[in-house]
Formats: structure tokens, C-alpha cells, sequence
């Protein structure tokens, strides 16, 4: 060990070591010297014997060297001045060698940035493969949220669970008295939620028992980002108070900087509310989720076992409230990953046909590289190199390269993750954390080690074997050996382009399918449409009739604003709906209690469907006649009309909310409205009713302006507007209703982008594969193709010669990648909207424009084959 | 009588030479020159280390740790590098001693009996 270490020192240092030794050689020498004179010889004599005695200084040197280097150090050191001495003689392969080599593994250290970031750092909890998230279910709806009541029965009532919490992470409330009122985002949970979650707060303590309860003193939890944003990170935070909808809380701790479960950046006991009516109530679900962590060796099959039996009981305990409930759940990590994993699966996938082609490519011009080098290499075998030796300095050369194009990669990547954020899709979480680490670092370089050999191999192997000796004596032009290089270059650029198509398809599907998406018709106007959030605090604003004068007056001073052609309010905006409810309908055929028909509840201002330039289908919209004490309308989608009234007018039939069972009051239907597409492009609409605000006031509600022409300086006019009524309340999710719509469809553009970008990459790195092929190929033809022409073949004779050649490599390319695009159709299906993953018009535009950019890459080599002057061609012999 | 020439490396048994060394250092550092100085004289020249053999040699059990080489000055002021024994040296020097007096002595068994 000692000794290996030394070794090692020895070599680094063996300039030293040998200038050490030379210089105790000659004071040997000196000393011989004198006792030979002391002995009576003379000077010349003397100095003569001492040499002799001292014997061959060049020996001892010698064999001291070889006691400080390391043969395949030494090598290897050879091989990589070698390497870069044959690269610097040809820089235009180099380059284009190191920039393919950059593009494929920059794709996938930039993937793998965002995979690791997204996937493998999902969940910043303790053991949190054990923990699950809990829902409820109805017969109309595979999920909605948790009774308060039902999950305090969970408690203690089911053998899964080591502890199960509850949280509603959507809400938010108003911030007063820290400067400017500000709504921030905010969740309420059950007192064990961060140790269910094993998170322990950065500072501070985190929720007890003690605190979850009706009457406790009022205590929050916030979190980093908040902390550093309104404290400035201060250490002193805790036990600091603040305001929230009215009601002083006190800090008692602040959460770790990568705890974000939701987007609520303050925290409060949910059981401080317990008494609300929302809580209190068993057949209301609001906004809660149940998350529980698994016993050892619990499987989700036991929980759901489980889970079947206490709803069974808590049906029959409960039969008017749980008639139709049942629960379910699934692990948090799959929850949170639902919507990107398939993407980011697609994405992975298609970065490694990237690298596949950009190592054909490079395998491709190393193949023609080593035509040229083919002598040289014979040369070397000839004066007695071994083969083994000579593969290993060729893949030294390779992974040379690579190693170069993933250093370049790697900066290409840190510059593509940046890009990446600034797209920031919304719904991919986490997305800001990620960040090249060491782990990426490693995969960079490891992948750029296995890609050198990956595509050195072959090459390597290749320029080995065969006949040396007639490469050698016919100056490296070997005919035999050039004809085995092209086949094995033309099935590459085979592979090449059978690679590009999968990907030219994929992509393809996407861009389809986004664009049949964002012209789905959203059912509303969104141009020029401002819009942002007034929520009233409860403290303040306790009854419907003190929120309606808010609400009143508001709009009145919104309208009044220059510019401002409609203004409006309505509880949810046409991208999203956040109220459903199940609803009994007169008249049509009674359901099985728990299973009505869920449908979207909105409650809007009269001018809401005006403003949105919604059409009135049938009857009346909302009208400023609708007042609280008026007799109680509603007004129902075109979809709930086509659903439920197929066989005639729904205008003057009833609905009331809830089961057939409930004490509501039955509300008649005025009028039928054009249905939007309120949960997203993609989803059928499920339906809305609409309510007056005059008749179902809530303490929240969307304000929307549309303005003539842009919306330049409306957004501080409406908050003046909301601010001389009351400079407490803030207007907050400020922004345009396109932007909105936009967002809804931000992540089906992000995964068609990255596609997009890779298979342009694709087909940019094919069309140099097929160029340096074809290049190669009229080169190794030069007496040929001169011999026809001299024999009389026309130019264009030749010039077809070409095409044909290219159009048969890129026909079985495309084949045999259009196979490959069918078979593996199938993982893209989830991503697709309203196309087939077998898309006949995709497959033949992506084959056809794959097909003519081919043609162009050849095109140049082509031309020269058919210019080519036979005397000069035959003079080259 | 001519002084009997050491045997050449390929019949000495390279640990020999690495114990008469260890044992010559063993007293106190010495440089190259006064190792195969010391070796010639205590054997009555009978012992000739040839430097082709010495500095080699020095450089292995330098890698090997049993000696540190520095630079110093000699009584009249000339450099020269100086080899001292290291504790691992010492022990090694330890050990071949024990087994070459075993060796001897079943040598001399041999001798004695054959």
C-alpha cells in the first residue's frame, strides 16, 4: 500500500527524483576520485578509474526510471497527447465530432438534470415511500374531499395507518397590519401533519395537539419563502404575531426551506374552525385531504381493505350523510408525480435516441476518418504495435472526444436548464430546485465515458482488422476494406435516420395534438379581459348583506374606470372550477342516494356572461332583478341542458341542491347559457349551474374588466377602486384571463417544446450523417463515376445514381423507424389529445420531410459527383 | 589476493543486499558512497557493492519505506544525500536478521553433518 502510494509520488515527481539522482552519481564520483589520487594516482588517471568504477551511470539511471513509472499511466498519458495531436490536425472533424457528441449528451444531462430534480427529490420528507394521500368517493366522482367528521373517525379507527392527518392546502387568507394587506396563500391542517410528514421545522416548534382545537390559542406556522420575504429571514420570528382574515395569530415556528407541500406559505390549525359550519358538517367535503403514514409492511391493498370496512360502518352509522361515500388513496409520491412522470418518461426516452444517433454520427465520421488513417495505422502495426494497443490509443482518441463533447454538453445543459425555468410549466413541482449537482456531474461524465466507447468500438475494431498489408501498399485507398466501411456506414445511416423518424413522429403527434388543443373553442372571450381575486375576511365582513354592499360598490367603480367596456364578478373563472356539488333534478327519475350527478356550482354577477361574451341559449341570463329577496333562479350550461333535458325545455323546471332527501329549497331554471370549458381544454365540460350573488353572496369573488384595446394601466385602477372602499382587502392572482387560459395548457406546450427541440436535434445531426455518408461514398467512387462519364453516361445519369442511393438508405430508414414509431406509439398515448398515436397524416409528413431533407443533405456530394471531370477523376489513379 | 568482486545482481539475493544496507544505516545516516565504503572495509574487501547494484537498490527500499533520503552537508562541506533507517526499516531490519541466523545455522547444520 505504502509502497503503491510511493510508486505513485515517485512518478509525478520523477524529474526531480532524476536530477536527485544524477547529482549522487557525481559526488559518488567525486568521492572515488579523491581516494583513487589519495591512493597516488594522477588526475586524468584517477578521474578515468573512477569512471570505470563507477560503471554505467546511464544503467543506474535507467533502472532507477523504472522504478518510478507506471507503464499504463505513462501510456495512457501517450495516447491522450497522441489523441490531441491528431484531433488538433483535423479540426473540422473534431469540431463537428465534439459539437454532435455536445448536442446528444447535453440533451441528456439536461433531462436527467430535471429527472432527478423532479423524480428522485419529489418528496423532501422522512421514509416518505410509506406515506399516502386520502380521498373521498362518490359514484359521479373518483375524488373529492375529505369529511372533517369522517376523518376524525379515521382516527384511531384504522389498523393501516401509524398516524394519519388532514390538510387544506387551497386557501388563502387576507395578511393586515405588516404593511401592505396582501392575500397570501394558506393551508389549514390537523396538529400532526409535519410529524406525520417527519418534517421539523427550521425554527421554532411545530403544531401540538394542544393547539388543534376549537378555542386554542390562535398559532401558524409559515414558510420560507414567506419568512424571508415579509422578515427577511430574522431569527426572531417566532412568537412575533401577525394578522390573517382579522384574527391575531402568534409564530411558533418556520418550516425547512424544501418543504412545499401546496403553494400555502402559512399554516394554521384546521381545528380552530372545527366549529364551522363547513367542518362541522359530515356531508361536506371542503377542500380537505387526508395523508397518512402506512404501518410496516401494510400494503395499499390492506389499507383499501381497510378503509371499505370502516366506510361500510360509517355508511350504515351515518346513512343520510355517507350514503354513497366511500374512501380511497394511493401513494403521495404517484399523487404528486401523476401528471408529469409520463412526460418526463417520453422526454427521457427521446434524449437517448439523441445520443443513439449522435454516436452513429460520430461512428460514422470516425469510419471515414479511419480511411485516411488507414495507413498510418498499418504503418504502426508494420513496426511491431500490437492490435490491443492500437484499439486502446483509437478509443482513447474516442473517449477523448466524447469527454471534450461532455464538458461542452454539460455547459450546454446548465445554460438548457435555465431555458427550461424560464418556460417554468406550472404544474411540474419543484421545478425551482433543480440545479446541476454532483450527482448530474457524474451522470455527465459518466455518459460521456460510455459514449466514447460506444461509438468508438466498432471503428476501433474496424480499422484493425482486414488486410493491413494491402492498405498499406495501395496508399491507403484499400478498395475491399472501403467497400466493408461503406456498408457498415450506410446501416448506420440507416439506424440514423430510423432513430430521427421515431422522434420527427413523436414530436409531430404532440405539435398536433397542441394545437387541436388550444383551438378548442375555451366557450368565452378572453381578449383584453382582466381579472383578480377579492376575498373578504370573515372578522370584518360577517354577514352576506355587509359582503354584497362590497361587492356592489366595487363593480360600480370598476365600470366607472376609462376604458373599461364590461366589468364583472363571479366565484370561478372559465379555466377552473373549484365548487361542485351533487344536485337532484324534478321531475326525472330518482337516483340511488350518493350517486346524483355532480355538476359545477359558479355564482356570478348579471353581467358575467355579457363580459365573457357567453351566448344565452334559451330564457334570460342573470339579471339585476334577481335580488335577495326575489324568488331564487338559476341558470344551467347548454351541456346540462343536453344531458338532462334531451326531451324538451329545461326553462321553468327545478333543481335543488344535494339528494332528493335534502331539506334545499327547489330553485327554478331561467335561462341556458353556452357551456365553457371550465376544467381545462382537454376535459368535456361537466356542466355548470349559475347562481345569482345577490341570492348566494360568498366572501370571494373573481373581478373581471374588459378593456377597448390592451389592458395597459387597468390593473392599478382596479386596486385604487378596491382600496377607496377598503384599504384592508387586497386584489390578488392579478392577471389576464389569457394568461389564464394559457396556463391550462402550459404543460402540453412544454412537453411539445422539448420534443419539438430533440427531434429538430434529430434531424440536424441525420442530415450530417447522411451528407458525410453520401460525401464518403462519391469520394471511394471518384474513378468510377469518372470512368462512366468518360464512357459517356450523362450527368444526370449520374446525379440520379446518387439520389437512388440516398433514397433507398432513407426508404428502409424509414421503414424501419416507422415500425419502431408504431410500436412505441403506445407510451405517448396518455400526452395525446385528439389524435391517435398511429396518425396516418403525421407518419406521412414526418416521412416525406424526412425524406427531402435527406435529398438536400445530399445534394452537395451529388452535384459534385455529377460535375466531376472524368479526366482528372481518372488521373487520380 | 585481488578483492573477491561482490556477486553480480542476478546471483545475489536481492534481500541480502538490502540487509547489509539496513544494517550499515542502522548506526546513524550515511550517504551512497559511505554505504559501499563501510560494506568494503568491516568486510575486509572482501565485499564489493557495485553501484549499479547499491542505487537501485536504494531507491526500492526508499519506495518501500524502510529509509528517508534528505540532503546534507558532509564533514567538509560537500552536498551528499543522506539515507537514515526508518522505524519500518528497523523492524525489517528485525526480521532478516532473525532469519538469516536461522538460515546460517542450518547452513552450518549442513555442513557440519553432510
Amino acid at each position: 500500500m505504502i509502497e503503491r502510494w510511493n510508486r505513485l509520488l515517485d512518478f509525478l515527481r520523477r524529474g526531480i527524483l532524476a536530477r536527485e539522482l544524477d547529482e549522487e552519481l557525481r559526488f559518488h564520483q567525486r568521492q572515488l576520485e579523491r581516494s583513487q589520487r589519495a591512493a597516488g594516482l594522477n588526475e586524468t588517471d584517477a578521474a578515468h578509474a573512477a569512471r570505470r568504477l563507477l560503471g554505467n551511470r546511464t544503467f543506474i539511471s535507467e533502472e532507477a526510471r523504472a522504478m518510478w513509472s507506471f507503464a499504463w499511466l505513462e501510456d495512457l498519458v501517450h495516447d491522450l497527447r497522441y489523441g490531441l495531436r491528431s484531433l488538433r490536425r483535423s479540426p473540422a472533424f473534431a469540431g463537428v465530432a465534439v459539437l454532435t457528441l455536445a448536442l446528444g449528451i447535453g440533451a441528456n444531462t439536461a433531462i436527467f438534470t430535471v429527472v432527478n430534480g423532479v423524480l428522485f427529490k419529489a418528496l423532501p420528507y422522512g421514509d416518505a415511500g410509506r406515506l399516502v394521500m386520502l380521498w373521498e368517493t362518490t359514484k359521479d366522482a373518483p375524488q373529492i374531499f375529505v369529511a372533517y367528521p369522517n376523518y376524525l373517525d379515521w382516527r384511531g379507527r384504522m389498523q393501516s395507518f401509524d398516524d394519519v392527518a388532514l390538510y387544506n392546502g387551497f386557501g388563502s387568507f387576507n395578511l393586515t397590519g405588516m404593511g401592505d394587506a396582501e392575500r397570501v396563500k394558506g393551508g389549514k391542517a390537523t396538529g400532526n401533519l409535519f410529524d406525520v410528514l417527519r418534517v421539523h421545522p427550521a425554527l421554532g416548534r411545530g403544531f401540538r395537539t394542544t393547539d388543534d382545537a376549537v378555542g386554542a390559542e390562535r398559532v401558524a406556522i409559515i414558510g420560507d419563502a414567506f419568512w424571508k420575504r415579509r422578515f427577511a429571514a430574522d431569527s426572531g420570528v417566532i412568537g412575533k404575531r401577525m394578522t390573517l382574515d382579522g384574527f391575531s395569530y402568534t409564530i411558533v415556528g418556520v418550516l425547512p426551506p424544501r418543504v412545499r407541500l401546496t403553494e400555502a406559505e402559512v399554516w394554521v390549525p384546521i381545528g380552530l374552525s372545527a366549529n364551522a359550519e363547513q367542518f362541522r358538517q359530515r356531508e361536506t367535503h371542503p377542500g380537505t385531504i387526508g395523508l397518512a403514514r402506512l404501518k410496516a409492511g401494510v400494503t395499499l391493498e390492506r389499507m383499501h381493505a381497510d378503509l371499505d370496512a370502516l366506510y361500510r360502518q360509517l355508511r350504515s352509522d351515518y346513512p343520510r350523510e355517507n350514503a354513497g361515500i366511500n374512501a380511497s388513496g394511493g401513494w403521495l409520491l404517484d399523487q404528486v408525480l401523476r401528471g408529469i412522470r409520463p412526460a418526463l418518461y417520453v422526454l427521457a426516452g427521446a434524449v437517448g435516441l439523441v445520443l443513439l444517433i449522435a454516436c452513429a454520427n460520430v461512428a460514422n465520421l470516425l469510419l471515414g476518418r479511419a480511411s485516411s488513417r488507414q495507413r498510418e495505422i498499418a504503418l504502426r502495426v508494420a513496426i511491431g504495435a500490437r492490435g490491443g494497443r492500437i484499439v486502446r490509443q483509437l478509443l482513447t482518441e474516442s473517449v477523448l472526444l466524447s469527454l471534450m463533447g461532455g464538458a461542452l454538453g454539460t455547459a450546454l445543459a446548465w445554460g438548457g436548464v435555465r431555458v427550461l425555468l424560464a418556460l417554468r410549466p406550472s404544474n411540474i413541482p419543484r421545478l425551482a430546485e433543480i440545479g446541476l449537482d454532483a450527482s448530474v456531474l457524474a451522470f455527465a461524465l459518466g455518459i460521456s465515458v460510455l459514449t466514447g466507447i460506444a461509438f468508438g468500438l466498432m471503428p476501433a475494431l474496424q480499422s484493425t482488422t482486414g488486410d493491413l498489408l494491402a492498405s498499406l501498399k495501395d496508399g491507403g485507398r484499400g478498395a475491399s476494406a472501403g467497400r466493408n466501411r461503406l456498408k457498415l456506414r450506410s446501416t448506420l445511416m440507416v439506424a440514423e435516420v430510423a432513430l430521427a423518424l421515431v422522434l420527427l413522429v413523436g414530436a409531430g403527434l404532440l405539435l398536433r395534438s397542441f394545437e387541436k388543443l388550444v383551438n378548442v373553442d375555451p366557450g368565452v372571450d378572453p381578449h383584453n379581459v382582466t381579472v383578480g381575486l377579492v376575498s373578504l375576511p370573515e372578522a370584518k365582513y360577517p354577514d352576506p348583506s355587509r359582503q354584497r354592499a362590497l361587492f356592489t360598490e366595487l363593480l360600480a367603480r370598476a365600470k366607472a374606470i376609462p376604458r373599461v367596456t364590461d366589468a364583472a364578478l363571479a366565484s370561478d373563472l372559465p379555466v377552473t372550477s373549484n365548487w361542485q356539488s351533487g344536485v337532484t333534478f324534478e321531475g326525472l327519475p330518482p337516483v340511488a342516494p350518493g350517486s346524483e350527478p355532480l355538476l359545477n356550482v359558479g355564482v356570478v354577477s348579471p353581467e358575467w356572461f355579457s363580459t365573457m361574451r357567453m351566448r344565452i341559449v334559451a330564457g334570460r341570463g342573470i339579471e339585476a332583478t334577481d335580488v335577495s329577496d326575489g324568488p331564487a333562479v338559476m341558470v344551467i350550461s347548454a351541456s346540462v341542458a343536453r344531458r338532462f333535458y334531451s326531451d324538451g325545455n329545461p326553462v321553468g323546471r327545478r333543481i335543488k341542491m344535494g339528494r332528493a332527501a335534502s331539506s334545499a329549497p327547489w330553485i327554478t331554471i331561467v335561462g341556458v347559457v353556452s357551456d365553457v370549458q371550465d376544467s381545462g381544454p382537454s376535459i368535456e365540460p361537466r356542466g355548470t349551474i349559475y347562481f345569482p350573488i345577490a341570492q348566494n353572496t360568498p366572501d370571494a369573488l373573481w373581478l373581471a374588466v374588459r378593456t377597448a384595446g390592451p389592458a395597459a394601466q387597468v390593473v392599478p385602477r382596479m386596486r385604487e377602486a378596491l382600496a377607496a372602499i377598503d384599504k384592508e382587502v387586497p386584489l390578488a392572482s392579478v392577471g389576464t384571463l389569457e394568461e389564464r387560459l394559457d396556463g391550462s395548457v402550459a404543460q402540453p406546450k412544454f412537453s411539445m417544446l422539448m420534443l419539438g427541440i430533440f427531434a429538430a436535434i434529430a434531424l440536424v445531426l441525420a442530415a450530417v450523417g447522411i451528407y458525410g455518408v453520401i460525401s464518403y461514398s462519391v469520394a471511394q467512387r471518384t474513378h468510377e463515376i469518372g470512368l462512366r462519364i468518360a464512357l459517356g453516361a450523362r450527368r444526370l445519369d449520374v446525379l440520379m445514381m446518387v439520389v437512388r442511393q440516398v433514397l433507398v438508405i432513407t426508404a428502409i430508414g424509414i421503414v424501419i423507424g416507422g415500425a419502431g414509431a408504431l410500436a412505441t406509439g403506445s407510451l405517448l398515448t396518455g400526452l395525446l389529445f385528439g389524435v391517435r398515436a398511429g396518425d396516418p397524416v403525421t407518419f406521412a409528413s414526418v416521412s416525406i420531410g424526412l425524406a427531402l431533407v435527406a435529398l438536400v443533405a445530399a445534394a452537395v456530394p451529388a452535384l459534385r459527383a455529377a460535375r466531376l471531370d472524368p479526366v482528372a477523376a481518372l488521373r487520380g489513379e | 589476493m585481488p578483492p573477491a568482486s561482490f556477486p553480480s545482481k542476478t546471483e545475489l539475493l536481492r534481500g541480502t543486499l538490502d540487509m547489509l544496507v539496513l544494517k550499515t544505516l542502522a548506526p546513524g545516516p550515511m550517504h551512497g558512497y559511505g554505504i559501499a565504503q563501510h560494506l568494503q572495509q568491516v568486510s575486509r574487501d572482501v565485499l564489493r557493492v557495485e553501484e549499479g547494484s547499491l542505487y537501485p537498490a536504494l531507491q526500492r527500499m526508499r519506495q518501500k519505506g524502510w529509509i528517508k533520503a534528505e540532503w546534507k552537508q558532509t564533514p567538509n562541506n560537500q552536498r551528499a544525500r543522506y539515507y537514515r533507517l526508518t522505524t519500518a526499516g528497523r523492524k525489517q531490519l528485525g526480521q532478516e536478521e532473525s532469519s538469516f541466523a536461522q538460515v546460517l545455522a542450518a547452513i552450518a547444520l549442513v555442513m557440519r553433518h553432510a
